[in-house]
């Protein structure tokens, strides 16, 4: 029953939201499905944070590693969310802890990309094979001309870039965009017809 | 009868069921070849260095969750990456970043050891958990590699900017790297920054390669097919745009 | 080790302090590089100012706080140049992030334009995006929106939201993201394509290539990519922003991984020469 219940919840829903799709029968009762899908995508957000306060208060308990830490990130995730639910999230203090705090970081984080690129194009960029050439010098000719200093000093380099992110790079996206889409579509059939069962245990 | 625009969708979608039972129904008799994967021919390499220098694999599975199918097809590779591991003896960690997929990796594991014989060298410490937030299970991952210096770094799955970063990180300390995504965005970190990776749709077919079971090997047929479909109807539309006549094609397709 | 080899083998962290360096420069001593202006732009920059006053565009914040850099500037140009054509702006966050980040980039803009709350402007706040409230929207956008701005207050107490039945209304929806799945795509599929609600869209120099198809098709009337992008839209306008300033930092960089790819590959091939002739 435990595997069976999720695979009948899945074809039911599938085949409703099928049929009002492209029969037009109903519609809102697909958009209802839909509404329920997003409900239970907050249910696990919220699934989310019982888990996360269960494995830190386990720390905490047992005085395991960085259990200090682990105390600090309780006492900040609720705070901060008892704030927003009684204050709102266009409060002074609720936005200048998430200005002070979640952007600089999140920008740095994202910023610590630009220094992996670095490491990456001295160590990973080489011309060892023939793909390796084909890659690399389209990859020069654009590092050129998307740099204003490039255009600046090799105005042919704007062009050349401009017909490489126009032509050949939209061709390529628009292979891979296709492919993962198939992809995607066939996993979909998949987990329909029941050959694929990752609500199940073992992802089987 | 049918909804406005939806004729062509429907027929697309009822032939699709059709050839996917089809094909997994004829998969029980007769063999269809997958083409060598370089990437995932590698795994029995990956590993065998992790045995060597006594130093982890370490598995990231992506941050999809399970309505991803690009986190599907990373469970199927993971069911072959944790059997290798257990036939080599090599110590195989699973960072994860939803604590509620935890039990789904950790069963995923286990059956594979149970299936090598070596039920006792499983443990839960192979799957570990971080943090559900995107930057701080990505800060720990690589904080992870710079510390525990893996042996072996495989990659596949549904990935951001992140992808770059591990790649990275596992280059600087010595680590084979297998990186494999469908994520457009990302493909081109992992091309230039890993050893091995698999593009695309490559990592659907990687599961069905690795296992060979016939219903797997049977939808990389069926998504072959819906690509000589696709690609067939792009070169009719190229020639007839070419010479002015694609209209009949564009009103045929929007039925 | 020759030197060849020895170059194969630096450590990483040189390169990282001097990419610091390297970048530092053109902040600190601007090189005020003139900076040519793409096709993109220029579409994205038309379909703006093809609006007219009291029109009302909606605007998708669909990026979250790792992107700031490339996707502020877009944000803050746009709302500018929208205020400044008395173009009335409503501010949808379609990721967790979107209307807090939006939030801190629009309202000193608001105050320094003495735009009005409720009236020039208003910022629905966070509503997690999905097909269902993509075609909520098309139906019933108050009900989408669940009757409130980010504040709480209802959005039939605000002039700019009273008379909004359907998305359909706006003149224009711009999508600004750089998250995967793409909002931009999904309200392609589920409101521009068939209800012909024209699209633009700004995102960061990683998505341009994802993007991209979709402005060469016609799907997109504009698209912004990047720092770049951003730094053309603000020649466009006339409106001064980090981004053209960033340019010639931007300028550094890539030279710099342009000399080590360089480098990089002079090591490779002379150390491999070197090995041959041993």
């Amino acid at each position: 029953m435990k595997n069976t219940l999720p695979y009948i919840i899945t074809v039911v829903t599938a085949v409703i939201v099928l049929i009002c799709t492209f029969f037009g029968v109903a519609p809102e009762l697909a958009q209802e499905l839909d509404q329920w899908s997003v409900v239970s995508g907050a249910v696990v957000c919220a699934f989310g944070l019982v888990n996360l306060t269960s494995v830190h208060m386990k720390t905490i308990k047992r005085k395991g590693e960085d259990w200090d830490l682990s105390i600090v990130l309780l006492v900040i995730t609720y705070g901060y969310l008892i704030l927003g639910l009684v204050k709102g999230p266009t409060n002074e203090i609720y936005s200048w802890i998430f200005n002070a705090t979640a952007v600089p970081l999140g920008a740095t984080f994202y910023a610590l990309l630009a220094f992996y690129i670095v490491s990456a194009a001295y160590r990973a960029f080489r011309a060892k094979s023939r793909d390796a050439v084909i890659l690399l010098i389209p990859a020069m000719i654009v590092l050129f001309g998307r740099a204003p200093l490039g255009e600046y000093l090799f105005p042919f380099f704007g062009e050349w870039t401009g017909w490489i992110m126009d032509i050949p790079a939209v061709a390529a996206m628009r292979a891979v965009l296709l492919g993962a889409t198939l992809g995607a579509l066939i996993s979909a059939i998949r987990v329909l017809l029941g050959f694929d069962r990752p609500y199940a245990t073992g992802g089987e | 009868m049918f909804a406005e625009g939806m004729i062509v969708d429907f027929l697309l979608v009822v032939t699709m069921i059709i050839a996917v039972y089809y094909t997994v129904e004829r998969a029980k008799t007769k063999t269809w070849k997958i083409r060598r994967l370089p990437g995932l021919e590698a795994i029995d390499e990956a590993v065998g260095r992790a045995t060597e220098t006594d130093r982890m694999v370490l598995y990231l599975p992506g941050f999809g969750g399970l309505g991803d199918p690009q986190t599907l097809a990373s469970l199927g590779v993971l069911s072959d990456v944790a059997r290798t591991t257990a036939r080599y003896d090599a110590n195989l960690v699973v960072a994860v970043e939803y604590a509620d997929l935890v039990p789904v990796y950790e069963e995923v594991v286990r059956n594979s050891y149970v299936a090598e014989g070596k039920a006792d060298a499983f443990t839960p410490e192979h799957i570990r958990w971080f943090s559900d937030h995107y930057y701080g299970y990505a800060v720990a991952v690589i904080g992870m590699i710079y510390k525990e210096r893996p042996a072996s770094v495989i990659m596949l799955g549904n990935f951001a900017f992140d992808a770059l970063m591990y790649a990275e990180a596992g280059a600087q300390v010595g680590a084979i790297q297998i990186g494999g995504t469908a994520s457009s965005t990302q493909i081109p970190f992992f091309v230039a920054a890993c050893d091995y990776a698999l593009i695309g749709e490559e990592i659907f077919a990687a599961a069905a390669y690795l296992t060979q079971e016939p219903n797997r090997v049977a939808s990389i047929v069926v998504e072959d097919w819906g690509k000589f479909l696709v690609t067939g109807l792009v070169l009719l539309g190229a020639i007839l745009a070419t010479f002015g006549t694609a209209d009949w094609l564009d009103k045929l397709l929007s039925y | 080790m020759s030197v060849w080899e020895k170059l194969q083998n630096l450590d990483p962290r040189w390169f990282y302090y001097i990419l610091l360096i390297v970048i530092s420069i053109p902040i600190v001593k601007p090189w005020g590089l003139p900076i040519k202006i793409g096709s993109q732009s220029e579409a994205f920059h038309e379909a703006i100012e093809a609006l007219n006053p009291n029109d009302v565009i909606f605007v998708v914040a669909g990026y979250r706080t790792d992107s700031i850099v490339e996707m502020d500037p877009q944000l803050a140009v746009l709302f500018r140049r929208a205020l400044e054509k008395d173009v009335k702006v409503v501010v949808w966050g379609a990721v967790d992030e979107g209307a807090m980040v939006a939030q801190r980039v629009i309202e000193p803009i608001a105050e320094e334009m003495g735009a009005v709350y409720g009236v020039h402007w208003i910022n629905l706040g966070y509503k997690p995006i999905s097909d269902a409230l993509l075609q909520k929207m098309i139906d019933d956008f108050p009900q989408a929106m669940a009757y409130t701005e980010m504040g709480g207050g209802r959005l039939d107490s605000y002039e700019i939201t009273r008379d909004i039945r359907t998305v359909t209304q706006f003149d224009l929806i711009v999508c600004l993201t750089n998250v995967t799945p793409s909002p931009a795509q999904s309200i392609l599929k589920m409101i521009t394509i068939p209800k012909s609600v024209p699209l633009a869209v700004g995102t960061t120099a990683m998505c341009l290539p994802e993007e991209m198809p979709y402005y060469s098709s016609g799907h997109y009337i504009g698209l912004l990519g990047g720092l770049r992008g951003a730094a053309e839209y603000e020649l466009l306008t006339g409106i001064a922003g980090s981004a053209i300033a960033a340019m010639d930092a931007q300028s550094a960089a890539h030279f710099l991984v342009i000399i080590l790819i360089i480098l990089g590959n002079l090591g490779y091939f002379f150390s491999k020469k070197e090995a041959k002739s041993r």
